[in-house]
């Protein structure tokens, strides 16, 4: 991670997933990549499959693949929460968070965008009382 | 006879002169202070323009090359290409003497747009560099409204052609460039040495938790991935997310295709 987040800022961050994931069924994960040298999604989605991210109850899982060090990010949204949000959505979050990222505000860009898709998700995939969390909140490395 | 055909030059100069001023667009004097948005179509904020003028002015300060963004509402019928090179004409966009200025015009009531750079410059920002540029970066955010984020991504990518390989005052001096080469190479050496030194030590130093150690460690042991197993058929088609050097490379359209994915996202660089 270098100096991309420190790591009082990644458990700011898994604070703030597991924030998001309040009151809804949805599932947020962020996951660094410093090890491919590629710029493209099949990276992302190799990881969205190996964490499990497509077998949630609702298919409502959402992934914020980050590579620094090639300067790129994929969002990817399972088709639960996709056929809600629809291609928009996800273009301005990308839109935004490299906007942000381009100016080096790492901590703060992935920060809202946890909080935002977390809003999203409540709005629907609401869920009343206990929440299962069905994927784990950490923030994963590769 | 010669007094009277000089009458007629002048008086048909004055009235060049006087359709020039009138229907064509004039060039403002260069302000005071010139900042390297200057936005006579109001077209940004207050808050967006701080964010490229310090953007740019940074740049300015570490590469010396200036890129100036022009905004206005229209060119009146002038040549947006000849107007931008006006403005960097008129305006000394660059270092003087070097002539590394980039000048970005845009007139929003024509929509129409114009990079021109300096000579210096050329040779990095070439003109299909900055029609590039143009195409790929700026107009799809400027078809969606978005003006700032067009500007940004645009000026991201003309930084990123010109960047590093374009220092006039420290390096065009035969001399700069030499040893700049000596630093290099050195440099190189003294580097391969690290990396050796630290590669055979790396197994012995297990002990050491700390985050960087656990990065090179899964960095080896994954680097050999095989490509090519990608398991859906649909792959991510559509929306081409790879010239995108910066400001957000759009989407691809879901995974569409093959139809055992459905889901969507999104992808790019930045």
């Amino acid at each position: 991670m270098g100096n991309f987040l420190t790591n009082q800022q990644i458990a700011s961050l898994v604070e703030a997933i597991q924030s998001a994931e309040d009151h809804s069924t949805g599932e947020i994960r962020v996951h660094i990549d410093s090890n491919t040298e590629t710029r493209d999604a099949k990276t992302a989605f190799d990881v969205f499959k190996k964490l499990d991210m497509d077998k949630t109850a609702e298919r409502n899982a959402v992934l914020f693949h980050v590579n620094f060090e090639q300067k790129y990010l994929t969002i990817i949204g399972d088709i639960g929460i996709h056929e809600k949000v629809k291609q928009s959505y996800w273009d301005h979050l990308h839109d935004y968070i490299t906007a942000e990222f381009a100016k080096g505000n790492y901590y703060k860009a992935l920060k809202s965008a946890i909080l935002e898709t977390g809003l999203e998700l409540k709005k629907h995939f609401p869920i009343e009382g206990e929440n299962p969390n069905q994927l784990s909140n950490e923030i994963t490395f590769s | 006879m010669k007094l009277r055909s000089l009458k007629i030059v002048l008086s048909f100069l004055l009235l060049c002169f006087y359709t020039f001023v009138s229907a064509q667009y004039t060039i403002p004097e260069k302000p005071a202070v010139l900042y390297p948005v200057f936005d006579e179509a109001g077209l940004l904020s207050q808050q967006e323009k701080d964010a490229l003028n310090n953007k740019l002015i940074k740049f300015a300060d570490s590469t010396s090359t200036e890129i100036e963004v022009v905004i206005i509402r229209s060119t009146k019928g002038e040549d947006v290409n000849f107007l931008a090179t006006m403005f960097g004409e008129k305006w000394k966009i660059g270092k003087k003497g070097v002539d590394n200025g980039v000048v970005f015009l845009i007139a929003t009531e024509d929509r129409t747009m114009s990079i021109q750079q300096g000579r210096a410059v050329e040779q990095y920002l070439t003109a299909s560099v900055a029609g590039q540029i143009l195409d790929y970066i700026v107009t799809p955010n400027f078809k969606k409204g978005l003006w700032y984020e067009g500007i940004n991504g645009g000026t991201s990518a003309i930084m990123e052609a010109v960047q590093g390989k374009f220092k006039p005052e420290a390096t065009t001096a035969p001399s700069g460039n030499g040893s700049a080469f000596k630093v290099l190479i050195i440099a190189f050496i003294i580097f391969i040495i690290i990396a050796i030194l630290f590669g055979n030590r790396g197994g012995g130093r297990g002990g050491n938790n700390d985050d960087d150690d656990d990065v090179i460690i899964t960095r080896r042991g994954r680097r050999n991935y095989p490509g090519g197993f990608f398991p859906f058929p649909g792959s991510f088609g559509g929306g081409g997310f790879g010239g995108g050097s910066s400001g957000g490379g759009g989407g691809f359209g879901g995974f569409g295709g093959g139809g055992s994915f459905g889901g969507g996202g999104a992808s790019g660089g930045w």
